[in-house]
């Protein structure tokens, strides 16, 4: 089961770079952003399971959640076009880096709770900010029909579902020992689940360009 | 292993509870837009009915206007013109025959102008013999006056319209034949009304040099001195649409469909 988990995640990583790479010239930054994020996670899930030799799975996935935050608060940074909202995305994504440097050195070959952990919160607040600004601008159109909602929607649902496990990780891995299979397939499917929710924002949003791309002509 | 288990039931009780927190979030920023927005909508749809009273209280207190003025100059300078040419030609006895006729002559003229003036603020003939009547009267008018021939046509229906109604499709035609006759150099103006179950139309064409029309993606900004939002505005207190399109082989073809209700 774990093994059908890991290749649905992986599957759901590469949805999400094909939809964002179709035109990505054409595309919104945030967009093209997202796109490398699915591009970044297709990468990493395959040296991980390429198993180098003398290359601890453990630490390509630790610096996959440097890599993933630091492309999501990226992805933040473009798709504000507050200025402070700017500045919190910069600041989370300073605070990261220096966080990543002092939590993982003698830590790189364990699954790391602190830098997972520090990546759900930033992301949820980050989700929320944009939750707030689409309350405050208060579209008059259905925003179902805004690609960015069921992204932000996806990005939400994940990241809060995931940042209580993340907080517990090394209590788990200690406790629940080969159990956590168990509790890691079920996240892997969770996020396949996530991932069709952001393809299908992305889907939308092609949509969307395709359509602008035969008006001009 | 009973109490780390328990530990485990918490935290999952916990991912739940974040869960439940987010979807709810979610929910509560879809439907509060989808009321904020039913609310615009709400307004919207007020202030564009208030627009719609105002608009049409002003055309109406216009229209009230020009009846006066135009009654004053009917009754009041009309009858003063026909006394004042009594008076001329009783106290002109001893002028020549020929100074006479050229005095009877401007006076006439005169008498003529602010008949037309009183024509063209408020046809009397609206009230009494409806639209068809009064547009016929328009065409033969402008004909005798200038040299272009105004032609109506309205291929045999019975219009059934109510007077607020006919008067303001009657200064739509008025305008948009004067439109023609000032500006598009034409050689023959045509008017018709034509009907189905659904519209009444009705059409003003030239076969002039045409013009820089309004287009959806234009508007009206760009065209100027004719009278062309005021031609909108009186077609959207129909419930009508107007559109203008070019003529075959040339010319302005102005339309306005009226729904039959």
């Amino acid at each position: 089961m774990l093994f059908y988990s890991n290749y649905a995640q992986q599957l759901g990583s590469l949805i999400i770079a094909l939809l964002g790479f179709i035109l990505i010239s054409k595309r919104s930054k945030p967009v093209q952003v997202l796109a490398v994020y699915g591009l970044n996670s297709v990468f990493f899930q395959v040296i991980i399971n390429f198993n180098i030799k003398g290359v601890h799975p453990n630490l390509m996935g630790n610096l996959y959640v440097l890599m993933e935050a630091l492309i999501l608060l990226s992805f933040f940074y473009t798709l504000f076009s507050n200025a402070w909202a700017k500045k919190i995305g910069l600041v989370f994504g300073v605070i990261y880096v220096i966080s990543f440097c002092l939590f993982m050195p003698g830590h790189w070959t364990q699954f790391s709770s602190p830098i997972r952990t520090m990546r759900d919160l930033m992301i949820v607040v980050c989700a929320l900010l944009y939750f707030y600004f689409l309350i405050v601008e208060m579209p008059t159109n259905e925003i179902t029909r805004y690609p960015m909602f069921w992204i932000m929607a996806a990005f939400l649902f994940y990241f809060a579902g995931t940042f209580v496990l993340s907080l517990s990780l090394d209590f788990l891995v200690n406790v629940l020992k080969d159990d956590l299979a168990l509790l890691w397939t079920a996240r892997n499917f969770f996020r396949f689940f996530f991932c069709l929710v952001v393809s299908y924002g992305l889907w939308m949003d092609l949509r969307l360009v395709k359509a602008k791309t035969l008006l001009n002509k | 292993m009973d109490a780390n288990y328990q530990v485990f039931f918490l935290l999952a009780i916990g991912t739940a509870g974040m869960l439940l927190l987010a979807v709810t979030l979610i929910l509560f920023v879809l439907f509060y837009q989808k009321k904020m927005a039913q609310e615009q909508l709400r307004r919207q749809k007020l202030e564009a009915d208030y627009q719609e009273k105002m608009m049409m209280a002003q055309v109406i207190s216009q229209e009230k206007e020009r009846s006066r003025v135009s009654k004053d100059l009917h009754d009041g300078v009309g009858v003063m013109l026909q006394v004042l040419s009594n008076t001329v030609m009783t106290v002109a006895t001893g002028a020549s025959p020929e100074d006479k006729k050229e005095i009877q002559h401007h006076v006439n003229e005169i008498t003529e102008t602010v008949r037309r003036i009183s024509f063209d603020l408020m046809p009397a003939d609206l009230e009494k013999f409806g639209l068809a009547k009064t547009v016929g009267e328009l065409c033969s008018r402008l004909s005798k006056r200038g040299t272009i021939p105004v032609t109506f046509n309205q291929s045999g229906i019975q219009l059934s319209l109510d007077q607020n109604t006919e008067l303001l499709v009657y200064r739509i035609i008025q305008e948009s034949v004067n439109n023609a006759l000032r500006h598009a150099q034409a050689s023959e103006i045509k008017i018709l009304f034509t009907r189905n179950e659904q519209h009444i139309k009705v059409s003003i064409s030239d076969n002039g040099i045409g013009f820089d029309f309004p287009t959806p993606e234009k508007g009206l900004t760009h065209v100027t001195g004719l009278g062309l939002s005021s031609l909108q505005n009186r077609a959207n207190l129909l419930g009508a649409t107007l559109s203008f399109e070019k003529n075959i082989p040339s010319g302005t073809q102005v339309e306005l469909t009226l729904p039959v209700l």
